[in-house]
């Protein structure tokens, strides 16, 4: 640390400095260098390793921008469904039960039922749309979540019986909207089961229960832009 | 002008220049040759300058001083000068030059570059603050503290 001085610089020690610089300057050897064209051979050198690097960049980039427009352009006719998605694990084909459902907005005529007092369910298959914005579109992507596992607590909401509404009600939001869930019975049958009816709204019946569920979660797409509408998609909302 | 014909007139005061920045011969190379490249590839823009040779001036200061905040982390000082010159009348002249390259070899790279536009190329303190990017008053500051310590030679020379 050189310390602060205390006051202003001798004149001595500027003409020492002066004449040290003066002196170590001249005494410079020359280098006997052609500056000029090092100089053109630097910049030559320069433009080449730029070039080099454009170049690679660009072997690199452009396929791979082609890649992730092919990916991600949703006007392209000959794309296959596959290329997008984006998850590297393969989505594997949507359970025909959920392709049916998600086919329409309102689901293909299934008869729903309650799920028996003795039915032992193995898995449960919930069925859903999702609706996405790409490109200024909305897309509807048809998901499916399964569970095989901590299936208890969902199972005893399935067969509680309903609950009628206690007279005088006043039910602001009334649905008579199916729950989309398919039970597969020890036997291998799958049935396509009822929420059961509980007050105003059956929806919100089992929401909590879902917390308790692993669902995995599949889904495809698209499975029809041009027909969707901007509404809220059919069906229990996720937990 | 021609770029040719410039550096072959002033190759070598640059080249100069660089080494009293660096204190040292290759580095003063390397630092001049990246100026030339710089400044031919805007080589209009040189010669549109009202100085072209401070121009290149500031690209050799501004390459010093980024190349020493590079390497401020790595680079070790090694080499305090070896050896002790004999003490005699004629060589206490020679005893303070080598005592203020040891002190300048020892200023940060920011004061070293102040005091060398200060008293080699007699720059102002506006015109070093513009090459070295600091305000004027930094400039007065950086300079009385770096001759603050060179005052002890200046001691010895007059008692000597």
């Amino acid at each position: 640390m050189i310390p602060m001085p205390s006051a202003g610089p001798s004149p001595d020690v500027e003409a020492a400095l002066r004449e040290t610089l003066a002196e170590d300057a001249d005494a410079f050897p020359g280098t006997g260098l052609d500056l000029a064209g090092r100089a053109r051979a630097g910049v030559r050198r320069r433009h080449r390793r730029t070039l080099l690097v454009t170049a690679t960049a660009l072997v690199l980039a452009v396929p791979a921008g082609w890649l992730s427009w092919q990916q991600l352009d949703t006007t392209a006719p000959q794309r296959p469904a596959q290329a997008f998605v984006s998850s590297p694990r393969p989505t594997p084909p949507l359970d025909p039960r959920c392709r049916a459902q998600a086919a329409t907005l309102s689901g293909p005529a299934i008869r729903w039922q309650r799920l028996p007092a003795d039915a032992r369910v193995t898995e449960v298959l919930r069925c859903g749309v999702k609706f996405e914005n790409r490109n200024g579109e909305l897309w509807r992507v048809a998901v499916q979540e399964r569970a095989t596992e901590g299936l208890a607590g969902l199972v005893a909401i399935l067969k509680t019986p309903d609950r009628p509404i206690p007279p005088g009600t006043v039910c602001t939001l009334l649905t008579t909207t199916s729950s989309p869930i398919w039970a597969r019975l020890d036997d291998g049958r799958w049935l396509p089961v009822l929420w059961p009816q509980a007050g105003c709204n059956p929806i919100f019946v089992g929401r909590d229960v879902y917390a308790g569920v692993h669902f995995v979660t599949e889904r495809e797409e698209p499975v029809a832009a041009a027909a969707v509408a901007t509404v809220d998609p059919p069906g229990p909302k996720k937990p | 002008m021609d770029f040719d014909e410039y550096v072959r007139a002033r190759g070598p005061a640059l080249l100069r220049f660089a080494y009293l920045l660096s204190g040292d011969r290759h580095t003063a190379e390397d630092l001049t040759q990246t100026a030339l490249q710089d400044a031919l590839v805007h080589w209009r823009k040189v010669t549109r300058a009202e100085h072209p040779e401070r121009y290149l001036q500031r690209m050799i200061t501004n390459r010093f001083l980024q190349s020493r905040r590079r390497r401020a982390s790595t680079e070790v000082v090694t080499a305090e000068p070896s050896g002790t010159a004999a003490t005699g009348d004629g060589m206490a002249g020679v005893i303070d030059r080598d005592e203020i390259r040891r002190l300048l070899a020892h200023l940060p790279a920011r004061s070293r570059a102040v005091l060398i536009l200060r008293y080699y190329l007699d720059l102002d303190d506006e015109a070093i603050a513009a090459f070295v990017g600091v305000a004027p008053v930094t400039v007065r500051s950086i300079v009385s503290r770096s001759l603050g310590a060179l005052r002890p030679l200046a001691a010895h020379r007059t008692e000597s």
